[in-house]
């Protein structure tokens, strides 16, 4: 017997969209990163809700809405390994401004967003300000938080 | 003069709609087929025999699903597809038959019983704004039919994963995810069991020239999987299954500009025509297309290849789709039916490429056959139809039928304008060979009860062996399946 996989083709984006989350590239684990003490800088730390302790998550940041929904690069984009459920991830150093994430926990850590054959995410989820997906990821003026110079806290719950 | 709505309500309870809650008046204008049921479920309570005697033999359960919640606060929802999902288990045991029903308690209900209205997208109802929708289950209101897997029950929708019920209290076990790399992949609501046990099922593409094939094992593990383009974006409903074959009917009903809700989004174009396209059950790659003239369908009875390969089917077909968009959502508020009839017909495809569709003169929809001659040439299909004088709401089934494809014989049994007819189901009798009861529940609007009829499958015209009435009239369900005790 033989069968097509679901590599021989996938779907595009449509109805049931896609949310493509671009991959994060690995770049530094940031805790225990210290907190910028000069003033005209930034610094945004996000506490991390999971609900299991393996993998990694991978968080894209994006400075405008042209680089976050038109599939442009991050300003910054993070892997933080999970060791437990409840983690912090701090970007600093940022210039003062609009920003939005697009994270997603791989849980089997293999670096990339899993999507089952119709190109659905089947590994959790999140963006910054509590946006909800609807069909698609939500789009930059509903996930941007505002990070004046100084230190601003936001979240990121992976949680189902 | 009587009105539909005194009939529903009773007169006091039409004096009173003035002093009540905007909620409570939307509740009653609903008409019965399509009110809200009990939203913390029916206990199990017993029937009352209002007819005849239960057949010795008869034992096991009657479990059937459809959508139950049409109304939150002054809100209706879009379509009747799109109700939260209610199971119904009538239990018959030495001669007596219970009924008990619940929610399937899912994640579109939790969040549109928090926000108090109908927030969460469907089949033709919008997704409020800001709703959350992070994947398709998320609006899965496991509410079209059953599929009995080992120890368990699953509500089936068509976008989703099958819900888990536990058949003995239809508790909600949750979600199932067939396999972690296939998790949230639609799993249709009209898988087909194979005589071997595999459960053969589809999931739609929504939108996308696709369809996905599921291949299960009894115990519900993944046998076999995969994507297969479609050449069109058809609305996937109800499919068939041959020995060899898979039969994905695509009815020029597609998915033009999409703009949700979904059926909004769906265009009739019958220049397109009805096309088949026939699977090899061992190579997804092998394929056959066939053309038939233009038609619309909801459901197949089941479908077998002759000794010469000539595949065979029936299906309840229409001019036009009958539940669009706009008779989806008028049916629930009590506006009478209009539009095309659903007729008894056989789609039949040679190996020679060529194909036709034999339409019989005579209404039809919920069909079903005896389980036992499942990919076989057989004579006998079960639905619904039409009695003599035409029930008030909507919904126009209101006798049972039985018509044979190889005598063209047709024999039925009218249940008269006050009664709303369900899919009956083909339970064999113990014992024989092709023996078999049919048992069929309706929804008597005069008593306003819920009603489950047993039939002798061959004399459905002698009327019903026995009739239980319910104190509860529960709303007009989908489908079901019988588990023999």
């Amino acid at each position: 017997m033989r069968y097509p996989t679901h590599q021989n083709f996938r779907l595009k984006a449509g109805i049931v969209a896609s949310l493509i989350i671009a991959a994060a590239a690995c770049t530094t684990t940031p805790r225990g990163e210290a907190v910028s003490d000069q003033p005209e800088t930034a610094t945004l730390a996000f506490s991390l809700k999971m609900d299991v302790a393996e993998g990694a998550v991978m968080i894209a940041l994006y400075g405008s809405a042209e680089a976050y929904d038109g599939g442009g690069e991050p300003v910054r984009a993070v892997r933080v390994p999970v060791e437990g459920v409840s983690m912090r991830a701090t970007f600093t150093d940022l210039e003062p401004g609009q920003y939005a994430a697009r994270a997603f926990h791989d849980l089997n850590g293999d670096g990339d967003l899993n999507t089952n054959p119709m190109g659905r995410p089947i590994e959790p989820f999140a963006f910054s300000n509590g946006a909800q997906a609807q069909f698609g990821p939500p789009s930059f003026a509903d996930a941007a938080i505002d990070v004046p110079a100084g230190e601003t806290s936001g979240v990121l719950d992976f949680r189902r | 003069m009587t009105t539909r709505r005194d009939l529903l309500r009773g007169g006091a309870a039409l004096l009173a709609g003035a002093a009540l809650p905007a909620a409570a008046q939307a509740q009653q204008r609903a008409p019965l087929g399509f009110h809200n049921a009990p939203a913390a479920g029916l206990d199990r309570e017993p029937m009352r025999l209002v007819q005849g005697r239960a057949p010795a033999g008869l034992s096991g359960t009657l479990f059937r699903n459809g959508p139950a919640q049409f109304r939150r606060g002054d809100a209706t929802i879009g379509h009747w597809f799109d109700g939260d999902g209610f199971v119904r288990a009538f239990r018959i045991s030495e001669g007596q038959c219970t009924l008990s029903g619940r929610f399937v308690d899912t994640v579109k209900r939790r969040r549109d019983a928090e926000a108090g209205t109908f927030v969460m997208p469907g089949f033709g109802t919008p997704a409020a704004p800001g709703a959350p929708v992070s994947s398709p289950d998320d609006a899965n209101g496991a509410s079209t039919a059953l599929l009995s897997v080992q120890d368990q029950l699953w509500a089936l929708w068509e976008g989703g994963s099958p819900y888990a019920i536990d058949p003995s209290d239809l508790s909600t076990r949750g979600p199932v995810t067939l396999r972690d790399d296939l998790a949230e992949m639609p799993f249709s609501a009209h898988p087909k069991v194979s005589p071997d046990g595999t459960i053969w099922n589809f999931g739609p593409g929504f939108g996308q020239p696709a369809a996905f094939l599921w291949a299960l094992a009894p115990d519900g593990r993944v046998k076999a999987s995969g994507l297969i383009k479609l050449p069109r974006a058809s609305y996937l409903h109800d499919w068939a299954v041959t020995a060899t074959k898979l039969i994905l009917p695509l009815q020029p009903w597609v998915v033009g500009r999409y703009s949700p809700p979904f059926a909004q989004s769906l265009a009739w174009r019958p220049e397109l025509d009805l096309q088949v396209l026939v699977i090899d059950k061992a190579d997804f790659t092998k394929q056959k297309l066939y053309d038939l003239p233009a038609g619309a369908f909801f459901h197949t009875a089941d479908a077998y290849e002759e000794a010469d390969g000539t595949i065979r089917f029936d299906l309840c077909l229409s001019e036009e789709p009958v539940l669009d968009a706009d008779r989806g959502a008028s049916i629930l508020r009590g506006v009478p039916r209009t539009g095309p009839e659903v007729k008894m017909s056989m789609a039949v495809l040679r190996p020679d490429g060529s194909a036709d569709l034999i339409k019989t003169p005579y209404t039809a929809e919920f069909p079903v056959i005896d389980q036992r001659l499942r990919s076989q040439p057989r004579g006998d299909v079960y639905c619904v139809t039409e009695g003599a004088v035409r029930p008030p709401w909507g919904h126009p089934y209101n006798a049972l039928m039985r018509f044979n494809w190889q005598t063209g014989k047709r024999t039925s049994f009218d249940f008269g304008a006050n009664t709303l007819a369900e899919e009956p189901i083909f339970v064999p009798k113990p014992g024989t060979a092709d023996g078999g009861w049919l048992l069929a529940p309706t929804l008597n609007l005069k008593a306003s009860a819920t009603q489950l009829h047993v039939f002798d499958a061959q004399r459905i015209n002698d009327g019903p062996l026995a009739t239980w009435q319910s104190s509860t009239p529960l709303p007009l369900s989908f489908h079901g399946l019988w588990v023999g005790a």
